[in-house]
């Protein structure tokens, strides 16, 4: 839709229209006359023109194509048509021919700037994609293929790469022009009954740049309140949210954080929340209650040993095409298949020391001089 | 060949190779993983040492990826070995005898109480659990997490949860009421132990029964209704009753349940999950008797239904297994009482109660089978409609506390003095909002309470009324507000409900006379209002202050009588700003203020509806309608004008007896079919409350004929001869209960009077009930009702009217022949919006089975002609604000038939080739008819859990 430096005009141009108007929520309902509402909606109630902008900026990407004409062509024509900010004409001729100038981060092969490998996958990357774009499922459940309450073993028919699952969405969260925010949590393996919601409010409120004092306890249900303060939060601080819950599957698990989960789980498919917050969850393979599964979007992890040359194909074209880039010798495609299938054959054949194998060996072609 | 400037697979090849990893010496990292595996977690894992010879310091770079992230402060670590790594370590340490000598290796690191519980299973020292406290059950459980099964010492998980389970469900009854705490309440405790009658009037140790051969079965008894405003203590009250019979040798304890409808978890329409959770109480309190297994697989399924589809087979089995369970109870043992206790069931009141009546079934109906079963109900104002054994409940009033329940509260804010207790009581009284009002203002009185009772405590009132007193106490707090601005955004501006920074400057400024510039300013002021803890909260999900609703009555009598100007230019100011902004909390806080002004029929009426509900984005066209406003207004209903309370009775929301009386007649009426059309939708035991509601309002109307006491009731003024809703409402419930005779009767009467005084709704709305009932009748029956209906329809240009008139006229099959058929139900369906759509379903529905032939039963029919007709169906139900998309019926089998339609609308909108599609939400929405739980045409959607709106997956 928009790259970094061309929002970051938009929203500029945007700001200084909403600066010099008496009433800028009454601006939006000029420039989306139909939408303005539910943009509104959610709009803290204390915002600065900057901020109104930046919210804006955020919904008219978050929106797409998806309404005809898009949000974001309704803005630009605002600024170029009305305001006369001619030097966003081009883009409203590039948002009308529905071009992205950005490549799609879902398909990445390597993470992170480059730092580590993502293979495989196909299925995530296309649910990642809806979770984020569309409004339709708030919720992404990541299963290792292991049914509840069955002892984590390192069988050959479980999928591994659950945990590294976060580093996926820490990349879009620095790919997104939509201001996505990764939360991320962790409970390590058989720490269930000792990570407390306490524990969890500190986690999460570490990563707000501005946060309320958390909830007191009172005599209504604690997990509710954390759940509420948490969304809240969320809400105040603009952009579209992910929180990442990893580990929070595990049996036993501390009752209030479970509960704290399944009322997140509950509150983000409820109408307000649905437009900005996501909950992905990574090994938990049990039922939420009171969510219905059509909010819900899965991922099931394939076993290790599906893992083939062909998956690691696009790491090793991406790695040639960074060696070129820096002026280093690059591989001939050939090479490239020879590389990728030996590299498999060479993996332990199932298990998570093959995906730990794979992952050393190619993190260690980043080295190469 | 590679190109002599490309990297050949041989070079990649030799790179990788020479890069392998060092290598790990086993006993080096053994010595490691044994000096960790003794600890619960590692604060520094640089200074860990060995069991062993290994080189110092080298624990993170031998153990690699052993060792993961401690998480949880109560790990008082940075680190800690894997689960796995641990319990095979532990094993061969134990097998070796060496699991003192790991200890030993790092005493600096074993201080925390989790480390101390480890180390006692490490040992084999732990206490029995029926011994440990919650604390060290918590921590036991994370030990077990790690070794059960690799140490014997070590109980099994399942066993440790149960057990903490139990004492979770009992901690908060000894948090409130626990012997530290509780005093007094003797009446109260002496009524509840008499209706349970294991413990006698006070003697709580002595029990009435003796051996446990001698549980008799007792006789069905009401609901017991314990009421009172908030802090009045009657949480408290259940709390103690219950800790006293969970102290019971355990041959003489009873069963119970707790439902505390607090929990946003808990819903009172939701019957199953209430009794899912009834019977997991159960199997917490009787361990021994196995009865988790009687009803695992249903809550299996219970929970896969929920998350993948209802099955309209569990309600059934919930009863039947809950049922069965207390059958097992009763043979083990005896014919004990099995109390359940609702708490905070003023939650519920405020959403409606006639939502219980599904669950008021199931109880109604264990108790008849078991009559052992005890209900207890907490609210703020009694409960009614529970009716057991025949009658009403009996009601306990929390009014005043005695000495014991006022010292006990007295101490528990501050004021522990006995003398001072008592010179407090004399003074104020012993109500709970006026002590609590004393110790707020002792908190801010130099001298305390002493202050307040001792000779020098000028100008309050000792010998008063309560309201007297409690005002006074509460303009004493806002005269202890040192900043003259903060006091006036607490009085008079918390005639606001919530307060927030935009809302000072925006409508407190000018009315308050605050004189603020800036946003910033008026944050700043906000918080300074925050401070004031006892007069407003924090609203964790917006951060608005909340004024604390239980001094809020208190202060708006002294608003009303010190400044009404003042206060009418806040509610309209406030009404104004609300207005302007869309969202539920908004149109809450808009509905607020608008009653509270004089013109609140003008601002809140049908007309002003029209488009409100829309642009505030409710979940209704009328706001009233809209069940989270309607809980939000019955919740406030004592704070509004005594003409306002009565104009919402007539929208079916519950006013106190003391102002219904003040109703018109007409107001009276209108409130019987309101509270009428309430009921309807909840299912068999909510139709017979409606029809005792009738039945006294219909006395009163009723024609007696023109024998002698007909002209007697005439000429001493008792006969009431006027149109009236009341007919109408009472037709619809015989219709409902398969009395279509006695419906039509109704109808007949009702007719008579709403022509004779020209009141043209009554007429049209009773036309229509007419024109439904007679469907199944004679073709000149049908054809009378139609025509009648149709001529009434046109002239007052009701459009649902009309259309129903339509729908019943396509159905009809000749019309059809006449080729009258699908481009009519097509334009019908143009002009219908989901919620006439919703009023009319049934109709729809033979409508639509006439035009395709289809029936619901039929597999074999081909969509392609319907497509269209299928799509525009598609999009009428599902677009908002739809009753579709809130209804949750107490019938699982319309539930799960409302559901598919939903489903398969959600799929017809996304399918590229549609057919298939619209064949399946034809036959989806042929089958939602055909299991429409209704013989009226309509009912109001029986609510959601708490109100939720399905959103449909191509929406923002």
């Amino acid at each position: 839709m928009l790259t970094r430096d061309e929002r970051a005009s938009v929203q500029e141009a945007l700001a200084t229209a909403l600066a010099s108007h008496a009433d800028a929520r009454a601006l939006l309902k000029v420039i989306f006359p139909i939408q303005a509402n539910s943009i509104l909606l959610d709009m803290p109630a204390a915002a600065t023109p900057l901020d109104i902008a930046a919210f804006t900026v955020t919904e008219c990407l978050r929106n797409r194509w998806k309404s005809r004409p898009s949000l974001l062509e309704m803005l630009i024509d605002y600024l170029v048509n009305v305001q006369l900010n001619i030097g966003l004409s081009g883009l409203l001729d590039r948002v009308q021919a529905g071009i992205d100038p950005n490549p799609t981060p879902y398909d990445a092969a390597w993470l992170l700037n480059h730092s580590r490998p993502f293979f495989g996958r196909a299925d995530l990357r296309g649910q990642a994609r809806e979770l984020i774009e569309q409004n339709g499922q708030p919720i992404l459940v990541v299963t290792s293929g292991e049914p509840a309450g069955e002892a984590a073993g390192d069988s050959a028919k479980k999928g591994f790469g659950l945990s590294y699952t976060g580093k996926f969405f820490e990349h879009l969260e620095d790919c997104s022009p939509a201001d996505l925010h990764v939360l991320p949590a962790t409970i390590s393996a058989g720490s269930g009954p000792t990570y407390r919601i306490e524990d969890l409010l500190e986690d999460l409120s570490a990563q707000f740049a501005r946060s309320d004092p958390p909830p007191e306890r009172t005599g209504s249900s604690y997990p509710d309140a954390v759940a509420r303060w948490l969304l809240r939060q969320m809400m105040q601080n603009g952009g579209l949210w992910l929180v990442l819950f990893d580990g929070f599957g595990q049996r036993p698990l501390n009752e209030e954080v479970r509960l704290a989960v399944e009322a997140l789980a509950q509150r983000v498919t409820s109408g307000q929340f649905r437009r900005r917050i996501r909950l992905v969850l990574l090994g938990y393979p049990h039922a939420l209650p009171q969510v219905e599964s059509v909010e819900i979007l899965s991922e099931e992890l394939l076993p290790a040993a599906s893992v083939c040359p062909a998956d690691l194909r696009p790491c090793l074209t991406a790695w040639d095409e960074l060696r070129r880039s820096r002026g280093l010798s690059g591989a001939a495609p050939d090479v490239l298949d020879g590389l990728a299938r030996e590299l498999v054959e060479q993996a332990p054949p199932t298990g998570r020391v093959r995906l730990q194998h794979l992952n050393t060996e190619l993190t260690k072609l980043l080295q190469k001089p | 060949m590679a190109p002599s400037n490309e990297l050949s697979l041989d070079e990649i090849r030799a790179y990788l190779g020479s890069q392998a990893p060092a290598v790990r010496p086993a006993p080096h990292v053994r010595a490691y993983r044994e000096a960790a595996a003794v600890l619960a977690a590692i604060a520094q894992p640089d200074r860990l040492r060995p069991l062993g010879d290994a080189p110092a310091g080298a624990a993170a770079e031998l153990l690699g990826l052993d060792l993961i992230p401690a998480t949880g402060a109560a790990f008082d670590g940075l680190v800690m070995l894997a689960p796995d790594i641990r319990a095979a370590t532990i094993r061969d340490l134990a097998a070796a005898g060496r699991i003192e000598a790991a200890l030993a290796a790092n005493p600096g690191e074993r201080s925390s109480p989790l480390q101390a519980q480890l180390e006692r299973y490490l040992r084999g020292a732990a206490p029995p659990l029926a011994g440990q406290s919650l604390a060290e059950l918590d921590a036991t459980l994370q030990v077990a997490v790690w070794l059960a099964g690799v140490l014997d010492t070590v109980p099994p998980v399942a066993e440790i949860e149960a057990r903490a389970a139990y004492q979770r469900l009992l901690a908060p009854f000894e948090t409130l009421a626990g012997d530290a705490v509780f005093r007094g309440r003797h009446r109260e405790l002496d009524q509840l132990r008499s209706y349970i009658g294991v413990i006698a009037p006070e003697s709580a140790l002595e029990r009435v029964r003796g051996a446990l051969s001698r549980w008799t079965m007792p006789d069905r008894q009401p609901a017991v209704a314990i009421s009172g405003i908030g802090g009045a203590g009657k949480s408290t009250l259940v709390a103690r009753f219950m800790l006293e019979h969970t102290r019971l040798p355990e041959d003489q304890r009873i069963p119970f349940g707790y439902l505390d409808f607090a929990k946003a978890s808990l819903d009172a329409g939701a019957p199953v999950e209430l009794s899912l959770e009834l019977l997991r109480q159960l199997d917490l309190q009787f361990p021994g008797l196995g009865l988790a297994s009687g009803f695992a697989s249903l809550l299996d399924s219970w929970r896969s239904g929920q998350a993948g589809g209802r099955s309209d087979e569990q309600p059934g089995q919930a009863h039947s297994v809950l049922a069965d369970i207390l059958g097992i109870l009763g043979r083990v043992l005896g014919p004990r009482p099995y109390v359940i206790v609702l708490d905070t069931f003023e939650e519920v009141q405020y959403r409606g109660e006639e939502r219980a009546f599904p669950f008021w079934q199931v109880l109604s109906d264990l108790q008849e089978r078991w009559p052992f079963l005890r209900i207890v109900v907490c609210g703020r104002a009694p409960v009614s409609s529970l009716r057991l054994a025949g009658r009403a409940p009996r009601r306990i009033e929390m009014g005043e506390f005695d000495d014991g329940a006022a010292a006990a509260f007295l101490d528990a804010n501050g004021i522990d003095d006995p003398q001072l207790q008592r010179d407090v009581m004399a003074k104020f009284g012993r109500l709970p909002l006026s002590l609590k009002l004393v110790a707020s203002l002792a908190a801010r009185t130099d001298g305390g309470a002493a202050a307040l009772t001792g000779p020098s405590a000028s100008g309050l009132a000792t010998v008063s009324s309560a309201e007297v007193i409690q005002a006074e106490l509460y303009a004493r707090i806002l005269d202890r507000i040192a900043d003259e601005r903060v006091r006036r955004v607490a009085h008079p501006g918390l005639t606001l409900r919530r307060i927030n920074a935009a809302l000072i400057l925006d409508v407190l400024n000018e009315p308050c006379g605050l004189g603020l510039d800036t946003l910033e300013e008026a944050t700043a002021l906000l918080e300074e209002l925050r401070r004031e803890t006892s007069l407003v909260s924090l609203d964790n999900d917006d951060g608005d202050l909340v004024h604390r609703a239980d001094l809020r009555r208190v202060m708006l009598k002294l608003l009303l009588a010190a400044a009404p100007a003042v206060a009418k230019q806040i509610h309209e100011r406030a009404a104004s700003w609300y207005l302007q902004r869309p969202g539920r909390r908004s149109a809450a806080e808009y509905a607020y203020h608008a009653l509270n002004l004089p013109n609140f029929a003008d601002l809140l009426g049908p007309a002003a509806s029209v488009g409100l509900g829309a642009s505030m984005g409710t979940r209704s066209t009328d706001l009233l309608e809209d069940k989270d406003i309607r809980g939000s207004v019955q919740a406030a209903i004592e704070e509004f004008p005594v003409a306002a309370q009565l104009w919402l009775a007539t929208r079916g929301l519950r006013v106190p007896d003391s102002v219904r009386a003040l109703a018109s007649r007409d107001q009276q009426h209108a409130s019987v079919a309101a509270q009428v059309e309430s009921l309807l939708p909840y299912g068999e035991s909510a139709r017979q409350e409606a029809e005792q509601i009738f039945a006294s309002a219909y006395e009163s109307l009723r024609d007696y004929g023109p024998g002698l006491r007909s002209s007697a009731r005439s000429v001493l003024g008792w006969a009431d001869r006027a149109a009236s809703p009341v007919f109408q409402a009472g037709a619809r419930l015989a219709a409902q209960r398969g009395d279509d005779d006695r419906a039509l009767e109704l109808i007949g009467q009702g007719l008579e009077r709403a022509t004779r005084d020209g009141a043209a709704d009554l007429t049209l709305g009773l036309l229509k009930e007419r024109a439904w009932l007679v469907r199944d009748r004679s073709a000149a029956e049908q054809a009378d009702g139609l025509a009648l209906l149709d001529e009434h329809a046109r002239r007052h240009q009701d459009e649902a009217a009309q259309l129903q008139h339509l729908l019943q006229t396509i159905s009809i099959s000749q019309v059809r022949a006449a080729g009258y058929d699908r481009s009519v139900l097509q334009e019908v369906l143009s002009r219908t919006t989901a919620d006439i759509l919703w009023h009319l379903l049934p109709a729809a529905g033979l409508a639509v089975a006439s035009v395709t032939g289809w029936s619901a039963d039929d597999e074999s029919f081909s969509a392609t002609a319907y497509v269209a007709l299928a799509t525009q169906l598609a999009a009428v139900v599902s677009t908002p604000p739809s009753p579709f998309r809130q209804a949750a019926f107490p019938d699982p089998g319309c539930q799960l038939a409302l559901d598919k339609v939903m489903q398969a609308r959600n799929r017809l909108a996304h399918e590229p080739a549609p057919y298939p599609r619209a064949q399946e939400f034809l036959q989806a929405f042929l089958r939602l008819c055909k299991t429409w739980p209704y013989r009226v045409l309509y009912v109001a959607p029986p609510e959601g859990r708490r109100g939720d709106e399905l959103i449909l997956s191509d929406e923002e």
